[in-house]
């Protein structure tokens, strides 16, 4: 077991695209990490990177307390659960589990007990002799679980592993490799772009975007601390709501609506005390923001409503706003209804507007983010 | 060097050196030898003569001719391989689903080997007891079995020795296209149909364009095989009657072997080289790239 | 519905024109084989018959009890052998490389490959003999392996490319995260998942040999002589003696057709992706 640190590392693939820009940051002994971000934001490639499959163009990155650069894959004592499993088509289960092993020259009474403990925690007994192409997609996937965890490794490193599952085995595959993981403690890199498996699963997450390490935190600060305004845009669906927006003293103004900001929120952004016509982006999310007729606040605007999507359990309001939508630029964002640049907000289902009102909405002011419009980056 | 660079070119080091040593020194010698005269009989003749070898074989009546020959007999012989293989494969595919035995046995000439498909061929059309003009006799397609004399009339001989290659070849011309029109889409078909094409206009185009690239493999495969062929001839009529079907490979062997005029040989088979490379590449600019663009 | 589709009139159409292509693609090698089992005498009736009227093995008696047909399959059987175990040791680890680890100098070496294929035999057949003679393997069996290698070996690359093609990328990795370095994991995991492929591909190189005729005539004389090269000389040296040629025909192309058959499925797959003739 050991803590993996990554410093200033960099890669320049052979056709010169720079994938991964100066990454810095520690993953501690035992610690479930989560690598999360959009579609070719450099996941995979800083996985493989600490996997020694992928050479390091510069920088270092250390497993224990050895600078590994140059060191091969099976010299760095971490297994690892591919996407599609990579699972030997032509070995039963068995052999698959003990193949690590019979590599590692273990004694074959040994190879066996481990194989057989490692199929007893994973519930795959039953099929240790069949080959994999007989295997339903949750077992293969339990067998490349298998494979990984029979070598007690210093560390795991799994791709997407549960991507090619269908939703609800999805769901109680990631809640077994999360306990399966606390059991073992060992130090796991855990990639995805599924940010419910991120924020349910890692005990911190990385959040990526273009090669580059936006913020890596625990999935409470994440959703409450957001540092720029992509991660705050990111983390949580539906996404945050941006818009630019002027603070005068304490009065809030966005668009033809304005409003007051509650103490609380200067007391853990000092930095905006006397402003004074500052420019800034105000961050909304739609969970905090209510039908006024049914919870009335201090903070109140009003916006014509384009779209309800009623979902039962809540509806979704969809708001046009009259100032400026700040676009976070997230590749993989696309509205699955209506308009992008729309404010949508979490109503009770008891709410009664409909598309084409004027709705009053209740803003959650003391839970508003505020980000500089020219760094992006909050202000505190 | 990276291990990852240093395992590439471990690997990748035999097949190298025996390329290297087989088939890239082979052809440096062909080509120096070719400014030689060169004399295997009597040995220890070796002189340069620059192009004179080269001019030889470009005016020489003979050379000339099996050259030409060269050209008919693959025309002739891709020409048919390609229609009969095609229709087979448009038969089979639409078949659907039962046309597998039909594609078992229509492979089978594929596995003969070239030499006794000549020979087969030799015993079919040969005078007196080949059975195939008895076979025409019986069709009614002609009166007397010594009507056609396949193999020494000068004038056909060089296109009935191809039958043997049209029978060796059509099936893989037929597998590949079948394999091509396997894989086009359903749906593209199924929509020209909702757009109103009938068969023809389907076949003329969706499925010939699609098949395109197909089509050129085929071509350039068959057609590079077919100006290559050597045995299939050599084992019907060893170039004859007088010369009337030795196609150009089989004149560079004759100069080798029989004259041992190595010069001359190199000369010819340099040009041979050149020649089918030029071929090649033309048919891959003209029928495979444009669809990949 | 299964049955209104037998009895439309395009589906009879179809189906009988297909019945009548194949009945007279097959028709000549049946021909084949009904002579080679005629009395010796009746081979050249005239006018021919389709079916032999006795049934007799005399022709088959006689090329086996002479000296020179078997002497000429073990020799081919030997030649083919040997180049497709060298084929295939030096093409299945550089196709591997050449389609997993692409870079510049993998993509020039397949396109030398492919152009290599297009090399008239006889072209290579002239120079080949002067270098076996410089080393004086002229007539011998490792001078025809290596000829019949410089053919096989472009072959059993585009293959076996097209098979490695297929294999997915991780499976490697997999091996290499699981302690292998890469060599073991070609050795313990690439070519144990790829023996299907490598089967056919051996299966193609050895037919290759097996029915090589140019450089056997050319680099042979007596000692090496292969069964190809026998049968044709029937002609010259017994006249026409069309009887024996026909048996000694079946026995050298029986065996790798049987086999061929036998493998039907995974041959035709291995022809058509590689879209190359043996
Ligand atoms: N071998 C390579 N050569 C060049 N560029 C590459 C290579 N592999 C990946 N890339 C590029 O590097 C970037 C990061 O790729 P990577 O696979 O790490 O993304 P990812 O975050 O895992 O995305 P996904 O969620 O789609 O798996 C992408 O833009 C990709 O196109
Ligand atoms: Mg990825």
């Amino acid at each position: 077991m050991a803590g993996i640190e990554l410093r200033n590392i960099n890669k320049v693939y052979g056709n010169r695209f720079h994938a991964l820009h100066d990454l810095n940051f520690d993953i501690r002994d035992g610690e479930f990490m989560v690598f999360v971000g959009p579609s070719g934001c450099g996941k995979s490639t800083a996985l493989r990177m600490i996997a020694g499959l992928e050479s390091i163009s510069s920088g270092e990155l250390r497993i224990g307390d050895r600078v590994v650069n140059h060191i091969d894959p099976k010299d760095r004592d971490i297994a690892m659960v591919f996407q599609s499993y990579a699972l030997y088509p032509h070995k039963t289960v068995r052999e698959n589990i003990a193949f690590p092993l019979q590599m590692a020259r273990l004694p074959t009474t040994e190879i066996d007990s481990r194989v057989n403990e490692a199929a007893r925690i994973l519930e795959l007994t039953a099929l240790l002799d069949r080959k994999p192409a007989l295997l339903s997609g949750g077992q293969r996937q339990r067998v490349a679980m298998g494979r990984a965890i029979v070598r007690k490794p210093a560390a795991f490193l799994m791709d997407e592993p549960l991507s090619n599952l269908d939703a609800k085995l999805r769901v109680q595959m990631r809640g077994e490799i999360a306990s399966l993981q606390r059991k073992l403690n060992v130090t796991t890199i855990y990639v995805t772009h599924d940010q419910v498996e991120a924020m349910t699963m890692g005990d911190r997450v990385a959040v990526m975007k273009g090669g580059v390490l936006q913020q890596v935190d625990t999935p409470q600060n994440l959703y409450n601390r957001p540092e720029n305004v992509f991660v705050a845009a990111f983390i949580g669906s539906p996404s945050m709501n941006l818009y630019e927006a002027v603070l005068n003293g304490r009065t809030l103004t966005l668009g033809s609506n304005s409003f007051e900001i509650p103490d609380r929120v200067f007391e853990y952004r000092p930095s905006l005390n006397g402003a004074s016509n500052r420019q800034v982006i105000v961050g909304f999310r739609p969970e905090h923001m209510n039908d006024a007729a049914i919870r009335p606040s201090s903070a109140e605007i009003s916006a014509p409503v384009t779209l309800v999507e009623a979902l039962g359990s809540e509806s979704l309001v969809h708001l046009n706003i009259d100032a400026a939508w700040v676009d976070a630029g997230d590749p993989d964002a696309v509205a699955d209804i209506g308009d992008e640049r729309a404010a949508v907000a979490r109503f009770s289902p008891k709410s009664t507007v409909r598309a084409g009102d004027i709705a009053r909405i209740a803003v959650d002011a003391e839970e508003l983010h505020f980000f500089e419009p020219d760094t992006r980056t909050s202000i505190w | 060097m990276s291990g990852e660079d240093r395992f590439v070119l471990c690997m990748l080091a035999p097949a190298v050196a025996i390329l290297g040593l087989l088939v890239a020194y082979p052809v440096g010698l062909l080509i120096f030898d070719s400014f030689f005269k060169v004399d295997t009989i009597t040995p220890n003749i070796r002189e340069w003569v620059g192009l004179q070898n080269y001019v030889d074989a470009l005016t020489s009546k003979r050379v000339a001719e099996s050259a030409l020959r060269t050209v008919q007999y693959s025309v002739f012989a891709l020409f048919f391989e390609f229609t009969f293989g095609f229709c087979a494969a448009l038969l089979f595919s639409a078949m659907a689903g039962e046309s597998r035995w039909h594609r078992t046995i229509f492979a089978l000439p594929l596995m003969v080997p070239p030499i006794v498909a000549g020979l087969l061929w030799r015993f079919l059309l040969v005078g007196n007891i080949g059975i195939l003009n008895y076979g025409l006799v019986r069709l009614g397609l002609i009166d007397d079995p010594n009507e056609i004399a396949w193999l020494s009339s000068e004038d056909i001989v060089i296109y009935s020795v191809s039958f043997a290659d049209i029978w060796l070849t059509t099936s893989f011309v037929a597998l590949v296209s079948y394999a091509g029109l396997t894989n086009i889409p359903k749906d593209l078909l199924e929509a020209a149909r909702i757009d109103g094409a009938n068969a023809l206009k389907r076949f003329w185009h969706v499925t010939l364009p699609l098949m395109r690239p197909v089509i050129a493999v085929v071509v350039i495969v068959r057609g590079v095989d077919a100006a290559k062929t050597f045995d299939l001839i050599w084992i019907q009529t060893q170039g004859g009657p007088r010369h009337a079907s030795e196609v150009f490979s089989m004149n560079i062997y004759q100069r080798m072997v029989r004259f041992g005029d190595l010069g001359e040989a190199s000369a010819s088979g340099a040009l041979f080289l050149i020649v089918m490379m030029l071929l090649a590449a033309l048919a891959y600019w003209k029928i495979w790239r444009p669809v990949h663009a | 519905m299964h049955k209104a589709r037998h009895l439309n009139v395009s589906g009879i159409l179809i189906n009988g024109a297909a019945l009548v292509l194949v009945l007279s693609y097959a028709l000549p090698y049946m021909y084949l084989l009904m002579t080679s089992i005629k009395p010796a005498a009746d081979v050249q009736q005239i006018p021919p018959s389709f079916f032999p009227a006795v049934l007799s093995f005399e022709n088959f008696r006689e090329v086996l009890r002479s000296s020179t047909l078997p002497k000429a399959f073990v020799n081919s059987l030997t030649v083919a052998v040997l180049t497709t175990a060298l084929s295939l040791a030096v093409a299945v680890p550089a196709a591997y490389v050449a389609t997993q680890y692409r870079r510049r100098i993998t993509t020039l070496f397949l396109l030398f490959a492919l152009v290599t294929r297009m090399v008239p035999s006889v072209s290579l057949g002239v120079p080949l003999f002067q270098l076996l003679k410089s080393l004086g393997l002229l007539d011998t069996v490792p001078g025809l392996v290596l000829a019949h290698t410089s053919a096989a070996v472009p072959l059993a690359l585009l293959l076996m490319s097209a098979f490695f093609e297929g294999m997915p990328r991780e499976l490697e990795e997999a091996a290499r995260m699981d302690g292998c370095t890469r060599f073991q994991a070609f050795r313990k995991i690439v070519l144990p998942v790829m023996t299907g492929g490598i089967a056919v591909t051996a299966l193609f190189t050895f037919i290759t040999s097996w029915n090589e005729f140019l450089y056997a005539l050319l680099l042979t004389s007596e000692a090496t002589k292969t069964a190809p090269i026998v049968i044709a000389e029937y002609n010259s040296v017994y006249g026409l003696a069309w009887g024996a040629m026909t048996a000694a025909a079946v026995l050298y192309s029986l065996p790798v057709i049987v086999v061929t058959l036998a493998l039907q499925k995974q041959i035709v797959g291995g022809l058509t992706f590689g879209a190359v003739k043996g």
